[in-house]
């Protein structure tokens, strides 16, 4: 049984084939396949190296239809120990921009993934200082201001 | 999607072009504890952890605590219902918890000792411990003094002050008394309650207050029969006697009507009647913001009705309580037990019942339950565990 496949290319050009049934869990994409099939999908806000780390999630993630039944949920546990590992070996920058691909192409356990990778950074930051450098976030608190938030939320009587 | 939502090639500066919502998407996945040392960010941030509706679709949100002889659960509700166990880590506590009042930021756990003042969502917990010298005291709600009638009164400003009663058992006679935090005592010129208002003998409903823009209100009637029941207010600006406030759209036809007043909307009330006889619901709300100062204008009106008679009874028989329940949009969200002591939740939108679940993991039966709305409003007087570094 031969699966349909799709063409995706990324912002510099570079074509991926993909089977559609892996590129469907993009809702955007889903939706683009039906209004448009046989095409290839233009995907101008994406480098190749995100769209590539794309497609492997959705690889690793698609729901096989053969007739197997639940066999992907017997393996959720193996699932997001790959998840926790597919996020960790990326880097800050990456990670941001993979997080952008997954709202862009509405991804929601993708988003849910890379948001939680970044959530979990910004826990694990000592003081808003660092935060503040990581995300590159301008401080707009005067220092009385900062003192006055933490008098209340040290000592709020 | 937003087609403006383009990249720019080098990574390291895309934080910048991160979208408000995908910010909030993550903050939403960072736990509550972290969220409140990061206020000082930005004032963006800071602005965002007060939101209602950034709290409601945080990852860790809830909607109601549940608490049986030896475990305590929050159950969320969006977007689908999750019961999880929360680790009781209230020092203090050493009896079991007997009473479970919902008082806006905090959740007071009352046993037959004090009540703990409970801040669940950041862990932070403060005991109180009742009056030693005072017999079968109680402690039965939290408030604040609001001098200028403010519906909007920041946290940090209030001078929270727990109310407790007393009395020798099985009396009418009572008096309060008012706990304040920041002394960490009980006031020793006490506010006897006076049980008439005029030739009327009044009778409190409900034990323990609702609390809305630092006063409480209780339900309370003359006699049973009566067609309208009314509130109580107390006002720990004024400290006197509670007094009339307004009086409610209805009475109770059954002494086993369900009749819950809830805060609506922040800054109104609403009021859950259920007939015990036939199992019709009657939901009313007050059409305007609630003027602490003056209840006489206080216009009510039905919010929804639900002529369902196959609608399980509300009113638990035992041990005495009353159905919790929250109204958001045009939906009620009710937690209540059925006849065998399993909690339930139901969904109602439009007048329909949309869903009913079972909360098959809470084991024990009968557990105590209420609503409550996680917040990042620290318990008054706790310090702080981590202490931020200084400038």
């Amino acid at each position: 049984m031969s699966k349909k496949m799709i063409v995706l290319k990324s912002s510099e050009g570079v074509s991926f084939v993909v089977e559609e049934a892996v590129a469907r869990q993009s809702k955007i994409i889903s939706f683009l396949v039906e209004e448009f099939p046989d095409r290839e999908l233009p995907l101008t806000n994406m480098t190749s190296e995100i769209l590539r780390k794309t497609i492997e999630y959705c690889k690793k993630h698609v729901v096989e239809d053969d007739g197997g039944g639940d066999s992907s949920s017997s393996s959720s546990g193996d699932l997001k120990e790959w998840d926790v590992k597919f996020v960790a070996e990326i880097d800050q920058p990456r990670l941001m921009d993979l997080l952008m691909a997954a709202n862009y192409l509405d991804i929601p356990s993708l988003l849910d993934v890379t948001c939680q990778k970044v959530a979990d950074t910004i826990a694990a930051c000592n003081d808003e200082k660092e935060i503040r450098a990581t995300f590159n976030i301008e401080n707009d608190f005067t220092e009385e201001e900062v003192e006055a938030i933490r008098m209340e939320n040290q000592y709020p009587i | 999607m937003d087609s403006t939502k383009t990249k720019k090639a080098t990574a390291a500066h895309d934080q910048e072009q991160l979208p408000w919502e995908l910010v909030e998407e993550i903050l939403s996945h960072v736990p509550p504890v972290s969220l409140v040392r990061f206020r000082t960010v930005c004032k963006r941030w800071n602005a965002l952890f007060n939101d209602k509706r950034f709290i409601n679709n945080h990852k860790s949100t809830f909607r109601f605590i549940i608490s049986t002889e030896s475990k305590i659960y929050s159950v969320s509700i969006d977007p689908k219902i999750v019961v999880c166990e929360l680790a009781l880590d209230i020092p203090g506590i050493e009896s079991e918890i007997i009473h479970l009042v919902d008082c806006d930021e905090f959740l007071l756990c009352c046993t037959d000792q004090g009540a703990a003042v409970w801040n669940p969502w950041l862990k932070q917990s403060r005991w109180i411990k009742a009056d030693a010298s005072q017999p079968n005291s109680r402690v039965d709600g939290i408030g604040y003094v609001n001098n200028n009638n403010n519906n909007n009164m920041r946290a940090e400003e209030r001078r929270y002050k727990t109310i407790g009663s007393y009395g020798p058992d099985q009396s009418e006679e009572s008096w309060l008394e008012i706990y304040d935090f920041v002394s960490d005592t009980w006031n020793d010129h006490e506010i006897e309650v006076e049980p008439s208002q005029g030739d009327k003998e009044v009778t409190s409903l409900t034990r323990s207050g609702v609390s809305l823009n630092g006063n409480l209100y209780w339900v309370a009637y003359y006699e049973k029969t009566d067609p309208l029941y009314h509130l109580l207010n107390f006002d720990f600006s004024k400290k006197k006697n509670p007094d009339l406030f307004c009086y409610l759209p209805c009475g109770r036809n059954h002494h086993l009507d369900a009749l819950v007043l809830r805060v609506f909307k922040g800054d109104r009330f609403s009021l859950l009647r259920q007939c015990h006889v036939t199992k019709k619901i009657e939901i009313w709300v007050t059409k305007n913001k609630i003027n602490i100062e003056n209840g006489a204008d206080v216009v009510w009106m039905n919010f929804m009705t639900l002529p369902i008679s196959n609608f399980p009874s509300l009113h638990e028989e035992f041990p005495y309580s009353q159905p919790s329940y929250f109204i958001d949009d045009k939906r009620l969200v009710l937690c209540s037990c059925d006849e065998t002591g399993h909690p339930w939740i139901y969904v109602v939108k439009e007048n329909k019942l949309i869903s009913k679940v079972q909360l098959n993991s809470v084991v024990d039966p009968w557990p105590l339950h209420c609503t409550y709305c996680p917040c990042l409003v620290p318990v008054p007087g706790v310090p702080r565990e981590e202490v931020l570094l200084p400038v």
